[in-house]
């Protein structure tokens, strides 16, 4: 889906799915990548299942590389 | 039983009869061994027959995680591998060491978990080419015949296509041809840019075994959410509020760095880490087009460059990209080929033993025929990949002591970290330090430890080493023996490191959040409120340091079974000849020194090594575990290794 408050940079992405982690760990309560809401497969893409909710943005308090940001105002 | 932290259960695999078992993990195992490597060698002691030929059937290989991986706990992505290691550590070829490998993942052991094993045991050898296939709904083995041949990276691409996650890749440990070809020194990959298990890679080979897939949808349930997230993030804050805190790999000044970081095109960390210790760069000029470097050594092209005198980085990216895809480790391969185009130049190797290759120093293609001769065990390449000793009784030298200009050896491998050079880089000497000198000699696999704050660097003070020891969760009594007012007693201080350092493979987390200095993750109340809060197996902070102490000493009985003792501790003869005949610094001289940089005798060595044991409470003139220690540990039942040695 579409996040018009985040912006993502595949190419900085380190692959430490901290975004995944806390994704699964706040929606699920265990942590599970598969059970996230992000898809990472970089270099290529990061971006967002249908079953993201369109206000969240913790993800982005949980990258610490850059590439997964929140955009000013969103 | 309910597991928190943990996924449960241990996965069997007889790659002969091609059985398949699922073992539940123990609740006491759990406990007492917390797990990674102390469940692994555990396994091992109980699995693993003495003095099997590690390249045998016989051999048995553990891959596992521990109970912190694959949560938010930062630097929770730590993997082990535990097994009997391919290199011959003994002059007569009789002696091979049983230790771990720790290495990163991404995917590789978040997915294990999410499948839901914490440890995979791997026994046997396959008739043909294989590949396991570890997921939530099944456990295969399945055909590998596409892949065997082709390079680590080659491999990696053709398995994640077959086997994507929903959202993301599947976990992946592989070989390349180095470890198919038995290579001694080979290493595999994991999730591409880790590198994991040198000198391990060919016990895979001889089975057969090319990877390791792991996907899963399980979960790793937490016990008390609310505490363990409120003890994540405090960790958190206190490690980017660090003053030495950067997400990515430093890369040096001047040139270096500044090339270094413009040839960069990728980052690569471990999952849940902060510090992505890894970056990939790559060459642009079309004529080395995809010649890459990914590591966490920033320092090894331009090393590389200077001793084997490469032109450029086109050139020693494209060597370092050449063994890193067959899988050679690139320190051994690197010494290797430098003493044997020394012993070629100086005529004891003819043009005949080198199957004709012309010597041509500095020649990239005279490097890369000499990689190849190795991979594929040709002419003198096929001495090369026996190991060490092998190698030296065929030049008709002694390998601990004739390689002057070269490394230091001790239980046939070459050491990482080489303490009569690393003085010379800073300041302030490393020298014959905990970790550094003392803990690459008296560990299992002759590795450094990874006690950080003793990596000699300005900014690293006496007082800092001190409250790393403090932090580490040490007794006044334990303090009072280690430390006077302006010195610490090496050997003492070695064994908390080594034991520091064991505790976090155990929990699956890496120390290095914080690049080079480890002070905010040295915090062993921390590490227990993770743990307990994670697994609900309360732990004080000081029973967890024990836990990494009784899997030291398990470590050390696996090996006191294959006949180690204090005289495989023995200070490398090169470190000897650098008491009296300095190394040139560009500050001048160099002489062996300790941690303060004062220049060390034979005596302070072997005293170095008589405390470390003493401290250990072990048996100083064996250098091996007492009945009194183990049974004090709880390993009284394993008295008898120690009583036969």
């Amino acid at each position: 889906m579409e996040k018009v408050n985040i912006n993502t940079d595949a190419n900085k992405c380190a692959e430490c799915m901290r975004c995944q982690l806390i994704c699964s760990f706040t929606y699920t309560g265990s942590f599970n990548p598969e059970k996230s809401c992000i898809v990472i497969n970089p270099p290529d893409e990061i971006r967002f299942t249908d079953k993201c909710k369109k206000e969240c943005i913790l993800c982005t308090r949980h990258c610490e590389f850059g590439a997964i940001t929140r955009l000013e105002g969103g | 039983m309910e597991y928190y932290g943990y996924a449960g259960n241990i996965l069997h695999v007889d790659l002969s009869t091609r059985q398949i078992r699922k073992e539940p993990l123990h609740a006491d195992l759990a406990r007492k061994f917390i797990g990674g490597p102390g469940v692994g060698l555990n396994l091992l002691l109980d699995i693993l027959k003495p003095s099997v030929d590690p390249l045998s059937q016989e051999n048995v290989l553990v891959f596992g995680t521990g109970p912190l991986l694959g949560t938010l706990v930062p630097g929770g992505g730590k993997c082990y591998l535990s097994t009997k290691y391919s290199i011959p550590a003994s002059k007569d070829g009789k002696k091979y060491f049983v230790s771990t490998s720790m290495f990163g993942s991404s995917r590789f052991g978040a997915m294990m978990k999410n499948a839901g094993y914490d440890h995979i045991v791997i026994t046997g050898r396959a008739d043909k080419p294989c590949y396991l296939k570890v997921t939530d709904e099944d456990v295969e083995i399945r055909d590998a015949s596409d892949i065997w041949g082709k390079d680590a990276y080659e491999a990696g691409r053709v398995l994640r296509t077959r086997h994507q996650g929903k959202t993301g890749k599947c976990g992946t440990w592989i070989i390349g041809q180095a470890g198919e070809n038995l290579v001694r020194f080979s290493l595999g990959w994991t999730d591409d840019w880790h590198n994991a298990g040198r000198f391990a890679a060919a016990v895979a080979g001889a089975k057969n075994l090319k990877a390791i897939v792991t996907l899963g949808e399980k979960r790793i349930k937490i016990a008390d959410g609310k505490r363990f997230m409120k003890v994540v993030k405090e960790k958190r804050q206190e490690i980017v509020s660090h003053p030495n805190y950067q997400p990515t790999a430093p890369l040096g000044k001047g040139r270096t760095g500044t090339l270094l970081t413009e040839l960069m095109v990728g980052i690569k960390g471990c999952s849940g880490g902060m510090c992505a210790c890894k970056s990939i760069h790559e060459v642009k000029e079309e004529k080395y087009r995809g010649a890459r470097f990914g590591g966490s050594f920033p320092s090894l092209p331009s090393m590389l460059q200077m001793q084997l005198q490469l032109k450029d980085y086109g050139e020693t990216f494209t060597l370092l990209g050449r063994m890193n895809s067959y899988g050679l480790c690139v320190s051994t391969t690197l010494n290797m080929m430098r003493l044997v185009t020394q012993q070629y130049e100086r005529g004891v190797l003819s043009k005949d033993d080198m199957g004709g290759l012309e010597l041509k120093i500095g020649n990239l293609d005279y490097y890369l025929a000499l990689v190849e001769k190795i991979v594929r065990r040709r002419d003198i390449g096929a001495t090369m990949a026996e190991g060490w000793y092998p190698l030296c009784e065929r030049l008709g030298i002694d390998a601990a002591t004739d390689y002057e200009t070269g490394c230091a050896i001790t239980k046939g491998i070459d050491l990482l970290v080489d303490a009569r050079i690393w003085p010379s880089l800073f300041k302030q000497g490393t020298g014959f330090s905990p970790c550094m000198g003392l803990g690459s000699i008296v560990h299992a696999k002759a590795k450094h430890t990874h006690s950080l704050t003793y990596w000699s660097r300005d900014e690293i003070s006496f007082a800092d080493v001190r409250k790393d020891a403090e932090k580490m969760g040490l007794t006044k009594e334990e303090l009072n023996r280690i430390f006077t007012e302006d010195s610490f007693d090496t050997g003492r201080l070695e064994k908390y490191g080594g034991e520091a350092e064991t505790t976090y493979n155990l929990l699956g987390i890496c120390d290095t959040a914080v690049h080079w200095a480890n002070d905010p993750m040295r915090d062993m109340p921390w590490l227990s409120q993770a743990y307990s809060a994670a697994t609900g197996f309360d732990i004080t902070p000081r029973e967890l340091l024990r836990a990494g102490e009784r899997v030291f000493n398990l470590e050390k009985l696996l090996n006191v079974r294959e006949g180690f003792n204090r005289k495989d501790d023995r200070i490398p003869p090169v470190y000897l000849q650098n008491i009296e005949t300095p190394l040139p610094a560009r500050e001048g001289d160099r002489y062996l020194t300790d941690w303060f940089g004062k220049r060390c005798t034979r005596e302070d060595l072997e005293t170095m090594l008589d405390t470390y044991y003493e401290e250990r409470g072990w048996d100083i003139e064996k250098g091996i575990p007492t009945k009194r220690k183990l049974t004090e540990l709880g390993l009284e039942q394993f008295a008898e290794i120690v009583e036969s040695a």
